[in-house]
């Protein structure tokens, strides 16, 4: 009961953090799960957000129902998920007017601006704090390099489940 | 998700029109969660009240939810195997490359003054230097931002 309730209020926390899209989730995710409660090892978040990057769907719902799994089997899955989209909903039920009346006010609008660079600040400090556990030796860095640059080569028109999954075969040959 | 979205609702259902969908997806980006979540609340709310919004955020979630549990209960003993393992470790450090490609995308699109980067810089010290939640970090962008961009 009490990871139930714990699962809850982490992924209360991950879905009213979660703005702007999918890669924000990442490092809410290993904040909450990884250095906060201990549920995952760092080697089980990678294959978790590469299953989540894989498989449809939102990547806050397959983590939602992945770490809750783990943790404490269906319940745990039924509540990390619905926990996970509580805020958007509450949000939406009860806000949906106030928010199409602020939504074009000026003051709004900046303070939306900052959220989005925010957003940036997050993926940034992500690329450090997941990436400097994630690549250990210069034979990460040999599968690294190459996925940023086919990224940046083919300015993101590559879809990313195929990088994921090359750079898994590649896994299988160097390492 | 956005596109797959509009090509049924908008395309071949004609449940809304492009317009409704674009100020939709607006409203969808503003409210934090899954942004494919709050769309399907707003466009099943639009269509058949507050049971099509229940039922759309049923719909979206309900696939992801069945296919991790398929891999978390039937796919996880095998990942242990050495060969698995090595797979995901390359998995993995391509989801640290699509992460510095995503932090080069939007600082291409979005950090075209020195009051962005500035913003920028504040988010990132507030969240590598004080040990405090993530979620400050954009909360401090957000004010910062509303005192930057005037205009």
């Amino acid at each position: 009961m009490k990871s139930l309730i714990s699962l809850f209020l982490s992924f209360i926390i991950i879905g009213i953090g979660a703005y702007g899209g999918g890669l924000v989730t990442i490092p809410l995710i290993q904040h909450e799960i990884v250095s906060e409660r201990n549920w995952l090892r760092l080697d089980e978040l990678g294959q978790l957000f590469a299953i989540a990057q894989m498989t449809p769907g939102p990547i806050a719902i397959n983590a939602a129902t992945f770490v809750g799994y783990t943790v404490n089997g269906y319940c745990g899955a039924f509540t990390a998920t619905s926990a996970v989209i509580l805020p958007s909903i509450l949000i939406l039920l009860f806000l949906t007017h106030f928010i199409d009346r602020v939504k074009n006010n000026a003051h709004f609008i900046r303070f939306r601006h900052g959220l989005e660079i925010g957003v940036i600040s997050l993926i940034l400090f992500a690329v450090w704090s997941y990436g400097s556990v994630t690549i250990k030796s210069l034979l990460d860095l040999v599968i690294f390099i190459p996925a940023f640059a086919v990224l940046v080569i083919t300015e993101g028109r590559l879809h990313p489940v195929l990088v994921i999954f090359g750079c898994g075969i590649l896994g299988i040959l160097i390492f | 998700m956005a596109a797959v979205m509009r090509h049924e609702l908008v395309l071949k259902r004609k449940w809304l029109t492009e317009k409704e969908f674009s100020s939709e997806m607006s409203v969808a980006t503003i409210i934090p969660g899954a942004i494919a979540v709050n769309l399907a609340y707003l466009q099943g709310k639009k269509l058949k009240g507050k049971k099509g919004a229940f039922s759309a955020v049923l719909g979206t979630v309900l696939p992801s939810f069945i296919i991790i549990l398929i891999i978390a209960q039937f796919a996880m003993p095998y990942f242990r195997l050495p060969l698995v393992t090595k797979f995901f470790r390359g998995c993995s450090v391509a989801v640290a490359g699509l992460l510095a490609f995503a932090a080069f995308t939007f600082g291409k699109q979005q950090l075209k003054s020195w009051n962005a980067v500035f913003v920028c810089v504040t988010g990132l010290a507030i969240v590598a230097g004080l040990d405090v939640h993530p979620v400050w970090a954009i909360v401090t962008t957000g004010l910062t931002g509303y005192i930057l961009f005037r205009k």
